[in-house]
Formats: structure tokens, sequence, C-alpha cells
């Protein structure tokens, strides 16, 4: 038991936690804004996949990290306006067509790895390295844990407090939730459900690709087959139990890197409580939420609905 | 009717991704085409994962060297593998499963196609049909040579394996990397953390980078793809690491002390060479350090007297007095990939 207590109180668990949180944290904000406005985007996972693939091309074509992450977040928006175009356009099932997109998106990636490198196999490329910033990553505990990452955990960060700004306290923001809520009073009143959804879905898009730059830019500098690994759809969860909140995403997705974390640290001891199990934690903890234990939790009214007028 | 047509774009979508993704072939075309040894391979990961599956590849490829007609289905979920042997067994002299879990598919399939040979690698067990051949690399005798080098090189004592799955095959490893250690270091210890996928890179680099926190100072892996972020993890806790499959020692120059290799592309390819000869037959083959098929490479890294170390080892095996954990043993049903 004191093993489990040691591990809990190490600076290195949470830091494992917070790499392991931040590329579904960024799929998160991107759902946030996506469901607020009424669309189910389940192609968070291609859209990132899309977005880690893209930003290694940019990345190894121009030399620079930065432009690769802009690369990888202009692909994913790509996928994402496939999503929009299908989805409020045409009014198509959205779940569907997210599924579709992710399967495509995994497909297309995986065979222009192998059309552009010989076997697929990507070379490394310049990412954003680990830096400890000055003064800050002094400090004890946070500054192991915050302030020795690499930049994109700033970025995430002004994303997530913007992100909360934006929606609860600017009037875009209620108009674009008021998409999510009750589309056809929007309508009545002039804001074009049509266009909120479709920003929407092109913050969402940007968003997840750049939770996919984070793994192969952030953390591996290349790309592997299928590397987001299942954490788009993680970050539908996480956004459950964040209850629809940019501020509680962050607690959320932290939530998730500490219970993987935690997986991966716990078989190294004596302490026998199955990898399995901790695996399993968080999605009991959806489940908890989703069932309204904890506090109230309410989707957006249209979440998931279809819009045409008249 | 637009939901309908939704459904058949996804539809469409969905071959679309699993055609581009899972077929590959290498048809050398013409009509002399004819007369060619057609060798066709299922793989259950990307063929470019720098471990398993690509050396399963890269013996394919060597197959067409020596004049054969090639083509390959990779990332192959278990449930399909039946439907992908059938398939290519209609239209190949030889189908080869890269894993120990073809084995039962194997033994199903070969019954209805008997003028078809059928090779499934990693497996220790005896095949019950004529036509169907077991390739089995003794990769323990490998890993326990990792343990000595790792077991010479660890100052904590403390050493890390990260392995895909808890497959017996890879248990068995594992195993015999703490029995090499301690045969050089009886207070060297070795914690194993399964990852439960060998294709999530990121979660690899983690379990590498955690590892190193708690202490350990040397890890060996056995998971692929994903084993290729925990090379990159060690390398970035500036901690060591030990390849697996293939001479991994360009990932991270510094970091790997040695790979194990485990030449499962000669294994297949000497028996496409004995299809193409004529001389083929079903049965089991194993082979291991005596051939030079499992080893470890030279080490680096590492400090003085680990290479002497390894080579006493080495023969000590060769010669029987080294007691090294048995490959065998019991192979369950099913699974997703196995080394």
């Amino acid at each position: 038991m004191s093993d489990f207590l040691d591990i809990l109180g190490s600076t290195a668990l949470y830091a494992t936690a917070v790499r392991l949180a931040l590329p579904i944290l960024f799929c998160a904000l991107g759902e946030v804004y996506a469901e607020r406005a009424g669309l189910v985007n389940v192609g968070l996972e291609g859209m990132m996949l899309c977005g880690a693939f893209a930003g290694v091309i940019g990345s190894h074509y121009s030399g620079s990290p930065w432009i690769g992450a802009l690369v990888g977040m202009i692909a994913a928006i790509g996928v994402a306006a496939i999503q929009a175009g299908v989805s409020i356009n045409l009014s198509g099932d959205q779940i569907v067509v997210g599924i579709a997109l992710n399967l495509a998106v995994l497909g297309i990636t995986s065979f222009l790895a192998r059309a552009i490198w010989e076997g697929g196999d990507v070379p490394k490329v310049d990412g954003f390295s680990d830096f400890a910033m000055p003064l800050l990553s002094d400090i004890p505990v946070l500054g192991p844990i915050l302030f020795k990452q690499g930049a994109l955990i700033y970025v995430a960060l002004v994303v997530a407090v913007a992100s909360w700004w934006i929606l609860t306290r600017t009037s875009w923001g209620l108009r674009l939730r008021s998409c999510g809520e009750d589309p056809r009073a929007a309508d009545s009143l002039g804001i074009s459900v049509f266009a909120y959804r479709w920003k929407s879905m092109i913050i969402c898009g940007a968003l997840a690709g750049l939770g996919g730059v984070f793994l192969s830019l952030g953390q591996l500098f290349t790309f592997s087959d299928n590397m987001s690994g299942g954490r788009g759809y993680i970050a539908l969860a996480v956004v459950i139990i964040a209850r629809w909140s940019p501020l509680r995403a962050l607690w959320a997705a932290l939530i998730f890197g500490i219970c993987e974390a935690l997986a991966l640290r716990v078989q190294v001891t004596d302490i026998n409580v199955p990898a399995e199990l901790m695996l399993a934690l968080p999605y009991v903890v959806t489940l908890i939420v989703y069932a309204g234990v904890i506090g109230k939790s309410r989707p957006p009214k249209a979440l998931g609905r279809e819009y045409s007028r008249g | 009717m637009r939901i309908g047509k939704i459904l058949s774009a996804a539809a469409a979508c969905a071959v679309l991704a699993t055609g581009v993704a899972a077929c590959g072939s290498d048809d050398n075309g013409g009509s002399s085409g004819d007369s060619k040894l057609k060798v066709a391979m299922v793989l259950p990961g990307p063929i470019n994962d720098k471990g398993f599956n690509q050396s399963g590849y890269d013996g394919l490829k060597q197959c067409e060297a020596d004049g054969a007609e090639i083509n390959y289905q990779e990332k192959t979920p278990v449930p399909d593998f039946e439907k992908a042997f059938e398939t290519l067994a209609q239209s190949n002299d030889m189908v080869i499963g890269h894993g120990f879990e073809f084995g039962e598919i194997a033994h199903k399939v070969a019954p209805d196609f008997p003028d078809t040979d059928f090779v499934v690698t990693s497996n220790p067990l005896e095949p019950e049909d004529s036509n169907v051949q077991h390739l089995m690399p003794n990769s323990t005798q490998g890993a326990y040579l990792a343990g000595v080098a790792a077991g010479k090189t660890t100052t904590s004592n403390k050493l890390g394996g990260i392995a895909g799955f808890d497959f017996p095959v890879l248990e068995q490893q594992m195993k015999a990397v703490e029995a090499g250690a301690q045969s050089v270091n009886p207070k060297a210890t070795l914690e194993t953390v399964y990852l439960g996928t060998f294709d999530d890179v990121a979660k690899g680099k983690e379990a590498a980078r955690s590892q190193a926190a708690s202490g350990v100072d040397v890890i060996y892996h056995i998971a692929d793809a994903a084993g290729v972020g925990v090379i990159d993890g060690a390398e970035e806790e500036g901690i060591k690491a030990i390849g697996w499959g293939v001479d991994q020692s360009a990932l991270a120059p510094k970091t790997i002390i040695a790979s194990q290799l485990v030449d499962q592309a000669k294994m297949i390819s000497d028996s496409c060479q004995e299809a193409i000869d004529g001389k083929w037959k079903g049965g089991l083959v194993v082979d291991g350090l005596q051939s030079g098929l499992v080893d470890l490479t030279p080490v680096k890294n590492a400090p003085a007297g680990t290479q002497e170390a390894v080579d006493k080892a080495r023969a000590a095996i060769i010669d029987g007095s080294a007691e090294v954990p048995s490959i065998g043993g019991t192979i369950p049903g099913s699974g997703e990939g196995s080394n």
C-alpha cells in the first residue's frame, strides 16, 4: 500500500498524466464547440489522425514544427469540412458520417505514408521538444509537471480558458449555444444556424488536428499507422464528464491521463491491482457522471439532431 | 432517401479505407508469371512496424527476390484471419500466416486445399496436417543474451520489460531476460509492463518514461511499433534500451546497447526457397542460436566486459550448459500478434 501512495505522490506520475491527457484535451475542447452547436462529431479520431499525419508532412518538408502544426490543423479542418458539409447541409446522420470518416482517414494516411516513404518508413522530423520554462520550472511540484513540457501545453491551457470565455461570456458564444439548444428559435431571431454550426465544426477540426499534432510532433516526432489509437473516442467521453464545459474538460482529460499513467506505473510494483481495472476506471467515471450522480448532466437539447429550415 | 445515400457513401468509404490499407500486391505481371510460385502472406499488423510484422514482410520480399510472385494482406483483424486464409489459398501455391494464432486457422483450412502449402510463424506446436509447416524461432535464447547484456549494464539493478500483450511467447522471453540478467548479476530484477497494444507508439513512450521514473535503467521491449516509442522514451530519459527483432540501434544510437535478433525473414524465405526447389514439406521447424537465426547484435554503450559475458553465455547455450527458459508450452487460442 505504501508503494501505491509513493506513486500517487510522485511528480513523474502527473507529468506522464499531463502528456497522456493533452491530445485528448485538444480533441475534447474542439468537441465542446461542436456539441454546444448541436453537432455530435464522432469524426474526432479521424481528424486527429489526419492532423498527426499532415503535421509530420508539413514539418518534414518545411523543417519547422510550427508550419507542421499549421498544416496539420488545415488538413484536419478539411476532414471537418466533409463532416460539416454532409451532416449540416445534406442532413446526413452525424454519427454515421463520423465513423465513415474515421475509417477513411485511417486507410488514407496509412496508404499515403507508404506512397511517400518506401515501406511506410516515416523518418523523424523536427517537433516541439520539451523545454524547461525559466523560473516557472523551478516551482516545486507544479514546475516539473507543467513547465518542463513542450510548447503545446501552453497552447492547450490558453485554448481551454479562451474557449470558456468565448462560449460563456461573449454574444458569439451565446448564439452558438442557442443553435445547440433550440435551432428553430435561434433561426427565428436571425441567427444563421448553418453558419454557426459550420464555424463550430471548423474550430473542432482545428483543435482535433492540434491534438494529433501533439502526438506526432509533440511526443514522437514521427508518424505511425493509427497512432491516434482511439484517443478521439476517449475525448467524446471526456466531453460528457466535463458536462460540455471547456474548463471542466481540463480536469476530465487529466482524470483519464492519471488513470492511464497509473495503469503503466502500478504494473512495475508489487501492488496486485490488475492494469485492466485501472484502464477501465475512467469509463466507469463516465457512466457515473452520465447517470447524473455527480452534478446535473444535461447535453445541449438539440444535440445530434439535424436542422433544416421550413 | 438521404440517409440511404449517406449509408452507401459510408459503406464505400469503409471499403475504400480497408481496401487501400489492407491490400498491397506486388504483381510482376506478364504471362511468364504463370510458372512462378505464388506466395501470399497474412499479417496481423502493419508492414512498417520496425519489428515483428516488418520482419515477416522482409521475408516475403526475399521470396520475391528468389523468384516468387507475392502478395500480402496487412493489418488483418483477428476475426478476418480465416476468410483471408481461405481467399488467398484459392489463388496461391503458398499461404503464410505471420503469428502463432494462425496455427488453428491453418488446421481448419488446410484439409480443403491439399495442394496449397501453409506456413505459420512463431508456432511451437507440431502441426497435424501434412501441408502445414510451423516455423519456430527459439527467441528465448536471444532474450537470455539480451538479459546478460542488461544485467551487466544496469547500476540500479532494476530492469524494465515492456510488451504488447501477456502472450505466453512474450512472457517466456521476459523470463529468459531475467534469467540471463541474474546469471551475471544476481541482484537484478525485471518488472514487466503490458501495454495492451502493439501500435500505440505514444503509450510505449510513456511506459518507458514512467519505468525510468521508478528507477529502471535498462529497458527491454517486445512491442513492435509501440516499441519504437519505448526506445524514444528511453533516449529522452537518458537510460539504456535493448532492441527487438531487427537491429534497432539506428533509432537511438546512444541508447541501444544491443538488439535481440529474431530472423523471421530468413525462416520464411528458407521455407519459400524449399517450395521453389520442390523440397518443401510440412512439420515443425525449430531453429535458434546454432544457425544464427536468433542472436544478439554486438554490444555497445555498455560497460567493459559485457560483450565477453554475452559471448560466454552464447557458448554456454550452444553447448547446453546454460538453462534458458523454454519458448514452447501452451499456446492460447486467440490474440492479436505474437513474436
